[in-house]
């Protein structure tokens, strides 16, 4: 009788001492530059770029505090829907380290290209994992995500999702005509920068299928272009995402050249929201990518932020 | 006490509750309580004040002395008070040597930054010097062949990063003058100060000498051609060894040596600890500034240093009588 | 005899390098034939190409050789009323206020609604700039060092840049920004620049004209201009509010462009000597010329990046101003 009784509460133990076993199994990583260790899974996070926020929405942490260059609208609303609240640090590009710091985190995720300067002191508040985000291309953000996954502790969790993402994007290929040429780019009040194949925008456009025309060879992932140089690029389809309001496109598009594109004839011609195409990177905003550029294909329109 | 005297000390009382405000300063005031706390229990988890704003505050103390410094010593041996090493071009010397740096080697290590400043800011000198070389010399002539110098290598900086958009962020951070991210490493960095400015001060005699007059100066058997050219390396070192940790700063160099004048009189001996004083003062003051002004988010240094002290020096130059 | 020579050798320079500058460096395949089409006919006969030299690089060109006449005007006129060389709106600063008029308005801080907003900030920011200089420089003042005007001016300028940073920080967090408001480009330009440009520097240009020679009286000394019946307060307020037009006008059209008022001037001074009336029409003529020419390069350095007008002008000017300082004082 008593050793029946007891049998619950010792697989009770036994599950007990297992999960924490296992939760307190200190994670080792190598981001390209440097080893990092994390005793235990990390509670709370910081992370100073969108694509990071990306990752940890794919797999349904919440981090304390983020880099969101002070306006959470910023962030893809699948993203914020997926997360939550977090504590503002600031700017993206200079963000403010006693913030970071006054949030007691036990994992920082650093963009490699605009935080190389902070990492020792980065590195001194909590372990510090410095990822390529700005500059980086489809495929180069899954790895960042994998490896995050990794960090967290949830790394079956998000290959899973990352497999998820894949097959999301194989089967938005198959619906898409084959072979459409579609042009993206970033309109200001006085300059429109064209994100080409090497860009983030541009590489999940070819992951499913479609033709993004280069500027030049050898350009850079994102360049910018003059009117008469759109002109030459002549696109399929031109999706414009419009930074400020009115943009140079806006100004373009009142001029009668502007009816010479091909894509002004044949009506390609869409507006997108350049906050997710352009700033957000990763795995969700691959997919709101994805599904906003067969949105438009078929017809109709993308997702436009509020 | 005498008055230059007493007038130094109020300086440095000045300087060190500066330092102190900034040190409670930031997107957290911390009471001055706190601070002190702090400051002696040296705690390895405190981040606020040791790691973070104290490295900042050494930092901005020691390149605002020697921006100061290299001022009064520049307008010491030009007699001209409206030279200052950024009017040489010495500061776009720099600039432009750490943009080629920065373009050319990517992941150039931050130690070698200032020794590339230092260059970039002796060869700015240089062409200086040989720009005016076979003129008489006279200090508005100077200070204006000076400008164009500095017209020149700055275009030509600005001509590098429009056409390297790509290595925008490491250039725009070495070159924005700013003591954002700047942390122990970079105090390390400037410890080359601590031998120069004493350098700097016992060109106080030479400079009073000079400061008589070409003919007073020879007559009383200075050396005056190798006391000019030790000064003035001096003061180039000062500035490019600053610009080189936390970028181009302007006006420091130009007011601070001015404001001392007033203050404890033209006597070297006075004049160059007074500039040094204010130049820390002048900094320490921009950064605080800068870092509470628009939490979290920062202005940098260089942009107050600008704001302050440009009408300053247009004050000064409506009253100098040519 | 040789003025004539100058003003058609400056002519037809002038005329090439618009006519160069309407089929080259192009991304797509730009015939002459195609240009003739587009000048002549705007575009209606001819195809494409031709509609594109009429709609972009038709006004492009127009508008360079505008600024350019602004400009070199501007610098002609700062020169005569302040009798010296290095007298010019990006050395004194007039250019740089300009441009701070311009960032705060562009990025709302100021608000103009109504249309002709953008000239007005920059003429009123120029117009800040030049009190500044002038008075606190000693401008009047006759025992001025030629330096002084100088040095006042190029402090005006780092202060205009750092609140213009300032602006653009306060507005927007980004970097790049910073930079575009800070360097003047032709790139994007159309046909409401030109619209704007024209009127302005027809004003100015006439106005300036007028001046002429009475600018010619005070570079022979105030007393003998003012015996001579000038009314010298009135002259330099005239020539105050005809440089900011014609400065305000093209800093609004095209962003800051340096040097070419500093430049223009003092090349035709070697030629022609000092004759206001024959100075600043030429001035502006040559001025129309160097913009044309930098636009040209900027399209070419890089190709097919364009690298902004304003840093070309720069790497030429300053070598350029080396010189002449060498010399001037």
């Amino acid at each position: 009788m008593r050793l029946l009784r007891s049998i619950p509460t010792l697989a009770a133990c036994l599950l007990a001492l297992s999960s924490s076993v296992l939760s307190a199994a200190p994670i080792d990583l190598n981001d390209g530059q440097h080893t990092v260790h994390l005793p235990d899974a990390p509670k709370r996070v910081v992370v100073l770029e969108f694509s990071f926020l990306d990752s940890l929405a794919a797999v349904d942490v919440t981090p304390v505090g983020a880099a969101d260059d002070g306006d959470a609208n910023r962030v893809l609303p699948r993203v914020r829907q997926a997360i939550g609240q977090w504590k503002s640090v600031g700017l993206r590009s200079q963000p403010s380290i006693e913030e970071i710091a006054r949030l007691k985190p036990d994992l920082i995720v650093a963009d490699l290209n605009r935080h190389q300067a902070l990492y020792s002191d980065l590195s001194s508040i909590a372990p510090t994992l410095l990822l390529p985000s700005r500059g980086e291309d489809y495929e180069g953000s899954l790895k960042s995500a994998e490896l995050i996954g990794k960090a967290l502790g949830k790394r079956p969790q998000m290959e899973a999702r990352i497999q998820q993402n894949r097959a999301h994007l194989k089967a938005v290929a198959q619906q898409i005509p084959a072979g459409a040429s579609v042009l993206f780019g970033v309109a200001r009040e006085d300059s429109f920068s064209v994100h080409g194949p090497d860009s983030y925008a541009g590489s999940v456009l070819q992951a499913i299928g479609l033709k993004v025309p280069s500027v030049r060879a050898n350009a850079a992932p994102t360049e910018f272009v003059s009117l008469e140089q759109l002109l030459a690029l002549d696109p399929g389809w031109l999706l414009v995402g419009h930074y400020r309001r009115p943009s140079i496109v806006d100004t373009w598009s009142k001029q009668p050249l502007w009816q010479v594109l091909g894509a002004v004839r044949n009506k390609h011609v869409a507006e997108v929201d350049g906050d997710s195409w352009a700033r957000n990177r990763g795995v969700l905003a691959s997919e709101q990518i994805a599904e906003d550029a067969l949105a438009i294909l078929k017809g109709g329109n993308a997702v436009l932020s509020q | 006490m005498s008055r230059p005297r007493l007038r130094l000390w109020v300086l440095l009382a000045l300087l060190l509750l500066a330092t102190f405000i900034s040190l409670s300063a930031g997107t957290l005031w911390l009471k001055p309580a706190t601070v002190l706390e702090r400051l002696l229990a040296h705690d390895a988890l405190d981040f606020e004040v040791w790691n973070h704003r104290l490295p900042r505050s050494l930092i901005a103390i020691l390149a605002g002395a020697a921006f100061g410094l290299a001022g009064a010593i520049v307008q010491g041996v030009i007699r001209n008070p409206l030279a200052s090493p950024e009017i040489l071009g010495v500061t776009q010397g720099a600039g432009l040597a750490l943009t080629v740096a920065i373009i050319s080697w990517p992941h150039l290590p931050i130690a070698w930054l200032p020794l590339v400043a230092c260059l970039g800011g002796a060869g700015g000198a240089l062409l200086l010097a040989l720009y005016n070389t076979g003129v008489s010399f006279s200090g508005v002539r100077f200070a204006l062949s000076g400008v164009a110098i500095a017209v020149t290598l700055s275009s030509v900086t600005e001509f590098l990063i429009l056409s390297h958009p790509l290595d925008i962020n490491t250039a725009l951070l070495a070159l924005t003058g700013s003591l954002w991210s700047r942390n122990w490493h970079h105090v390390a960095l400037v410890l080359p100060f601590l031998l120069l400015i004493p350098l700097g001060l016992c060109l106080a005699k030479p400079l009073n000498l000079i400061a008589l007059g070409d003919e007073a100066a020879h007559s009383l058997g200075t050396a005056l051609r190798r006391t000019r050219w030790l000064a003035m390396t001096c003061a180039v070192l000062l500035t490019s060894l600053g610009v080189g940790v936390i970028g181009p700063i302007g006006f420091i160099g130009l007011v601070a040596p001015h404001m001392a004048r007033r203050l404890v009189g033209g006597h070297h001996q006075w004049l160059l600890p007074a500039a040094m004083l204010i130049g820390a003062l002048l900094l320490v003051l921009a950064d605080t500034l800068g870092r509470t002004l628009i939490a979290p988010s920062e202005i940098p240094a260089g942009v107050l240093t600008a704001v302050i002290g440009a009408p300053y020096f247009l004050w000064l130059l409506a009253r100098f009588k040519g | 005899m040789q003025r004539s020579l100058a003003a058609l050798g400056i002519g037809l320079l002038g005329a090439l390098l618009f006519w160069y500058s309407l089929y080259s460096w192009s991304p797509f395949v730009i015939t002459p034939a195609d240009a003739w089409n587009g000048l002549v006919h705007q575009g209606s006969v001819g195809g494409n190409m031709a509609y594109i030299v009429a709609q972009l690089r038709v006004p492009r060109a127009v508008c360079a050789a505008l600024v350019g006449a602004c400009l070199g005007l501007a610098g002609a006129l700062m020169q005569g009323i302040t009798r010296n060389r290095l007298a010019s709106p990006s050395l004194f600063g007039v250019t740089a206020g300009a441009a701070l008029g311009l960032a705060l308005f562009s990025t709302g801080l100021v608000a103009l609604p109504f249309a002709g907003g953008a000239l007005l900030m920059t003429c009123v920011g120029g117009a800040l700039a030049w009190i500044t200089v002038f008075s606190l420089g000693g401008a009047w003042s006759p025992a001025t060092a030629q330096g002084r005007l100088v040095l006042a001016g190029v402090a005006v300028a780092a202060l205009c840049a750092a609140l213009t940073r300032l602006t653009v920080i306060l507005v927007e967090a980004q970097a790049q920004s910073v930079l575009n408001w800070l360097a003047g480009s032709l790139a994007n330009v159309g046909a409401a620049q030109v619209q704007l440009l024209w009127p302005c520097t027809l004003i100015g240009g006439l106005w300036a004209l007028w001046c002429a020679p009475r600018l010619n009286l005070i570079n022979l000394g105030e007393d003998a201009a003012r015996s001579l019946g000038v009314g010298i307060t009135s002259l330099r307020l005239q020539v105050f509010v005809a440089s900011l037009l014609l400065v305000g006008a093209s800093v609004c059209a095209v962003g800051p462009i340096g040097f070419v008022g500093l430049i223009a001037p003092n090349i035709l001074r070697q030629f022609l000597g000092n004759d206001y009336r024959w100075l600043i029409p030429l001035s502006a003529a040559l001025g129309a010329v160097i913009v044309l020419g930098a636009d040209l390069l900027s399209r070419a350095v890089a190709f097919p990046v364009e690298t902004p007008a304003g840093v070309v002008t720069a790497l030429i000017g300053a070598p350029f101003f080396l010189f002449l300082a060498r010399r001037a004082l």
